[in-house]
């Protein structure tokens, strides 16, 4: 199946994943309350949000291991943008947002805004890559996903400095 | 001949490489070697076991040491722990184990204290963190100095201090960032540019922190408030309050805000940091080594412009500096209509001088200091100008908008990192 079948196909899928989903909303709950990042639902979804809710889940160890991923897949997906090469950039888009959906949950418990922002991310990549119209701006969306999937990794590892204690003042003679 | 001559040269080699690397690696399993101690400049005579290294730590008889140092030692026979007690600040630590309690605070030593030869060896640093003693080691001299008092020179001369600062003030942030690398928490800092109090990667190791204002004019009262034991100063910013603040505290200075590498070895010689630093410069010429070897000698001909738009309007390109330092230890170069003009910084006046901001790549570090946009207007007047769609890296679509608060505001190690991995990323190296 060629790449715009399979694209094709996503946007189906998301649309009649759309549909399903407005109708569970009002019975199952909002999205604060699974613990995903809310995404307003007042509004209408955006292409992006169609394209991300339909692509599956791509399993890794854990939050560290999947961020460490796509760390790898946001180097390509600006390569690609950078070369013109639509094809291989929604390829890494897919792969970002496939190992994102399933890290998010444990993601946004490390840090929720920084996790909205990268679902937010997602899906002006997502949204913008078939049809690129403005190169810059996705370089610019795909370096401000870079920053935020550091740090959201180094969150991850543990690998930030700790709180220190600081010692009570004593009076100095010298220096009152 | 030649050829049986070469086989046996091989097996030769072969032989003297087994031979040579199994001592070697023995010792390398369970190094230990005695080293010379000095307390504050003069050595100091052990009996019986004496301070040696283990596995690469400097361990000394802890009785012995504290006796030179008049310390107070108990040790509890039912549980073991021992406590060195002296001027209100104490250790208590377990033979065998690396939990220990420092001034009451849990902590991990750097190695478990062991017996040996009738005495408990514990690790020399950990005494020195204890009781505020500098703890430097010599690998040629194979000597560990400890000193109770420093004097510290700096950009304004001379400060003594006695004992390591565990009140500690910081004036500009790129120290801020070296302090939270060297988990010294200080009591005050200055503001960051943006995201105040203190940029968003540091906050929360910064909790508590006193936020002291700006740091071209700190709040001098809430210094004085804190009570620090140490300031932490530029010349480059403070030389003018210098006076002010050595009445408050004992103030050293760093030559500038941005040499980031030198203000790290000195702040972490200052505060007893120093296998800290290390650690990371280590690391960092590490990964200096790669970039290079990954990009290869592409590196060394490739021109960076490193630019911001000023919020009067003019464009800045920048030679020295934080970002550009980075850029050369990393091997680029600036472009020479750019160095031929200025030693460091220079503002860019007019449209029509647009081409000085030229190079292969550029790198725009445009901030937004009053939060309402206005910069970026001004900056889209720099990027929808005639000229600028001319400049070579507008044309090869390498014209990059960079984090500010890693490329040109924060200036320490921490954010050096960040610049160091966004250069892996704008230059697609994995």
């Amino acid at each position: 199946m060629s790449r715009k079948h399979r694209l094709l196909c996503a946007v189906v899928l998301a649309i009649a994943f759309a549909g399903l989903a407005s109708g569970c909303a009002s019975s199952s709950g909002s999205a604060k309350e699974s613990g995903v990042s809310a995404i307003p639902t007042s509004e209408p979804a955006s292409k992006g949000e169609d394209l991300y809710e339909a692509i599956a889940p791509q399993p890794s160890t854990d939050a560290a291991d999947g961020l460490t991923k796509m760390n790898g897949f946001v180097k390509a997906y600006k390569q690609a943008i950078e070369e013109d090469d639509t094809s291989a950039a929604q390829q890494a888009a897919q792969d970002l947002a496939g190992t994102w959906k399933a890290i998010e949950e444990e993601a946004a418990k490390l840090d929720g805004q920084r996790a909205e922002t990268v679902r937010g991310d997602l899906f002006l990549l997502l949204e913008q890559s078939g049809e690129v119209k403005n190169k810059d701006q996705l370089v610019d969306i795909s370096y401000s996903l870079y920053q935020m999937i550091r740090d959201l990794k180094e969150k991850a590892e543990g690998s930030l400095p700790h709180e220190e204690t600081v010692p009570e003042a004593e009076d100095s003679e010298i220096y009152p | 001949m030649i050829r049986m001559n070469k086989r046996l040269l091989g097996f030769a080699l072969s032989l003297a490489l087994i031979f040579g690397l199994i001592p070697f690696t023995a010792a390398s399993a369970a190094t230990t070697q005695n080293v010379t101690l000095n307390l504050d400049g003069k050595k100091v005579a052990f009996t019986g076991a004496q301070p040696q290294l283990i596995g690469g730590k400097i361990f000394v008889p802890y009785a012995a040491l504290a006796a030179q140092l008049k310390a107070t030692v108990k040790t509890d026979a039912a549980s073991k722990k021992t406590t060195i007690s002296l001027n209100g600040k104490s250790i208590v630590f377990t033979p065998g184990t690396v939990n220990a309690t420092i001034n009451g605070k849990a902590v991990k030593l750097e190695g478990a204290p062991v017996s040996k030869d009738k005495s408990v060896l514990v690790p020399v640093r950990s005494i020195g963190d204890a009781f505020g003693i500098w703890v430097s080691w010599s690998g040629s001299k194979k000597t560990v100095d400890l000193n109770r008092t420093k004097t510290v020179k700096h950009a304004l001369g001379e400060t003594k201090l006695n004992g390591v600062p565990q009140r500690v003030v910081i004036l500009f942030n790129g120290m801020v960032d070296t302090s939270v690398l060297l988990g010294v928490k200080p009591v005050g800092a200055v503001e960051s540019y943006l995201q105040q109090p203190f940029y968003e990667y540091l906050r929360p190791s910064l909790i508590g922190v006193k936020d002291l204002g700006d740091e071209t004019q700190p709040n001098l009262e809430g210094i004085a408030a804190l009570k620090p034991d140490l300031i932490i100063a530029s010349k480059m910013r403070h030389e003018k309050i210098n006076d002010q603040l050595s009445k408050i505290a004992p103030t050293v200075h760093t030559e500038d805000v941005f040499s980031w590498q030198a203000n790290l070895k000195f702040a972490a010689d200052v505060l007893n940091k120093q296998p800290l630093a290390d650690a990371y410069l280590a690391n960092w010429n590490k990964r200096v080594a790669d970039f290079k070897k990954k990009m290869g000698s592409k590196v060394s001909q490739t021109e960076v412009s490193v630019i911001r738009t000023n919020p009067n309007g003019t464009a800045r390109f920048y030679v020295e500096g934080f970002a550009p330092n980075i850029l050369l230890d990393l091997g680029f170069k600036f472009p020479k209509t750019q160095t031929d003009l200025t030693q460091d910084i220079m503002n860019v006046a007019t449209k029509e001088q647009t081409p000085l901001l030229d190079a292969d790549y550029i790198f725009d570090f445009t901030v937004d200091w009053d939060g309402d946009g206005a910069v970026y207007k001004l900056q889209k007047e720099w990027i929808d100008n005639p000229l600028w769609k001319n400049l070579k890296a507008v044309k090869n679509k390498k014209y990059y908008k960079v984090n500010a608060v890693n490329w040109n505001l924060s200036g320490g190690p921490l954010a050096a990192q960040k610049m160091l991995d966004d250069l892996y990323f704008y230059f697609n190296l994995e």
